[in-house]
């Protein structure tokens, strides 16, 4: 088969898989930054409970294989009588796991700024949340993107896993081409270079969000 | 004692433990408007322990703070007393001000955006007024000049000096100072501690830690030497560098003035 005829087949279905495989790294990186964020709070919060609760929810998420998590799903909700579209729990696994990651990201870098920081700002009468947002958090940010960014390629690749579940993404619609073509090495090259190309436009949004911040703070 | 009607802070029976250790003990001060109080004594002495109980920063573990009438009892056990006493810590956050050693200007802010932060999102000033009462008190530390600057690109001494301004925008009843001094070199030194006297001419109420005793001599209106967590001198200027009462200062007093 030529290449050319081995392209004209393939990346039809390759590009419907992208699809799908952005889809999820979109909503699974959304949900992960959102419930991140709360399991963050929680890490930081006065109340041991609440501590408790962010530790135990990370440890679960943090200490299991990802790929195990994505078949315990599956598997388990609609055997609790839920019905949910493989895909819908592949995201929502996605952004469950990466979530755990996120929270320890947003802790470490919180508790890493001085806390004469934080000192002057309670010194000032600045509420809590004022504290949070208008000054620990800011400062922060540019020191947890490069983490974070970590965590949203490694959603990315993560997604693949997805392919065991039926969900359609673009490491299964490879699968597919593969047996079609019989021509493993050159999908494998084309997916390759499609995850790669969406996280390297992934790393260069956050790039620049991070060197923004790190401009408006040097002046 | 006699009880004055102008007092802003009173402080009964302070106590504060770390555990076995005991950093405050028994401390009782009454601060009238307008003093200048400086607190000297050894490293370690609890000076700034003091000063950081007056704003809530440390929990007190015994006694009680009553400041402009907010008052904090030491060693709550109950949860519903440590929310009163954070509460009291609040109103009195407002009415005092802070100044630290290490400056703490929040260096993603500029310099006048540090200086207005507390008066639009604590006391709710619009904006436009905020920033117009803060390029004042710039000038009056002479910063005015930097007010678009980022903290980072000024020298320890003009750090310093924005702290403070920041500290004054809050309109504050009285200011802490917490060794504002100790972590400039030597050059900057003059240029804070002439903001401060320019404060105390103009009857600011001020608690001052500090190792700078000239300035303590000259500037304080009144002078307490700690050690061991007890205030074990307090008087004037004079009273206490010149005729101090007791061995330890004597002795802590010989050792700095005769290098």
């Amino acid at each position: 088969m030529s290449a050319g005829k081995i392209i004209s087949i393939s990346f039809p279905m390759l590009m419907q898989g992208f699809g799908v495989t952005i889809e999820i790294s979109i909503f699974g990186i959304i949900i992960a930054i959102v419930l991140g964020f709360v399991i963050g709070m929680l890490c930081l919060s006065q109340s041991t409970v609440l501590r408790g609760i962010a530790r135990v929810y990370i440890k679960i998420f943090r200490c299991t294989p990802f790929m195990v998590q994505v078949y315990l799903a599956y598997f388990g909700l609609p055997a609790l009588g839920l019905k949910i579209p493989a895909l819908r729990i592949g995201i929502l696994t996605l952004g469950l796991y990466n979530a755990a990651y996120i929270g320890i990201i947003l802790e470490s870098g919180i508790r890493a700024l001085p806390k004469g920081q934080t000192e002057a700002a309670q010194a000032i009468g600045l509420s809590r949340s004022k504290i949070f947002f208008k000054i620990l958090f800011p400062q922060t940010l540019s020191v947890i993107l490069p983490p974070l960014t970590g965590q949203f390629l490694q959603m990315v690749k993560d997604s693949s896993v997805l392919s065991i579940v039926t969900v359609a993404e673009l490491t299964m619609m490879t699968q597919k081409a593969v047996g079609i073509t019989f021509e493993p090495v050159v999908v494998y090259v084309l997916t390759a270079l499609l995850y790669w190309g969406l996280n390297l436009i992934i790393e260069f949004v956050t790039k620049r969000i991070e060197r923004k911040h790190r401009i408006a703070q040097l002046g | 004692m006699e009880q004055k009607t102008d007092t802003v802070i009173s402080v009964r029976n302070l106590s504060k433990n770390y555990g076995d250790l005991e950093v405050l003990r028994k401390i009782d001060m009454d601060v009238h408007e307008g003093e200048v109080i400086c607190v000297i004594g050894p490293s370690g002495s609890g000076k700034s322990t003091f000063l950081r109980c007056l704003n809530y920063l440390e929990k007190p573990t015994g006694g009680e703070i009553e400041i402009l009438g907010s008052k904090i009892i030491g060693g709550a056990h109950s949860r519903a007393q440590e929310k009163a006493d954070e509460k009291a810590a609040m109103q009195i956050r407002r009415e005092v001000g802070m100044v630290f050693q290490q400056f703490n200007l929040w260096p993603h802010m500029t310099v006048l955006e540090n200086v207005i932060e507390g008066p639009v999102d604590v006391r709710g000033v619009p904006k436009k007024e905020a920033e117009e009462k803060a390029i004042e008190l710039l000038k009056k530390v002479g910063m005015d000049q930097k007010k678009d600057v980022y903290p980072t690109q000024l020298s320890g001494g003009q750090q310093q000096r924005v702290a403070i301004a920041r500290t004054l925008a809050m309109n504050p009843k009285v200011i802490l100072f917490d060794e504002p001094t100790s972590a400039l070199d030597p050059e900057f030194v003059n240029e804070v501690l002439n903001v401060i006297r320019d404060l105390a001419k103009e009857k600011m109420t001020m608690i001052i830690v500090t190792h700078e005793m000239g300035f303590a001599a000259e500037a304080a209106s009144r002078v307490c030497f700690m050690d061991g967590g007890y205030i074990i001198e307090d008087g004037t200027p004079d009273e206490v560098f010149k005729h101090p009462k007791t061995d330890r200062a004597k002795q802590f007093f010989s050792k700095i003035l005769n290098v």
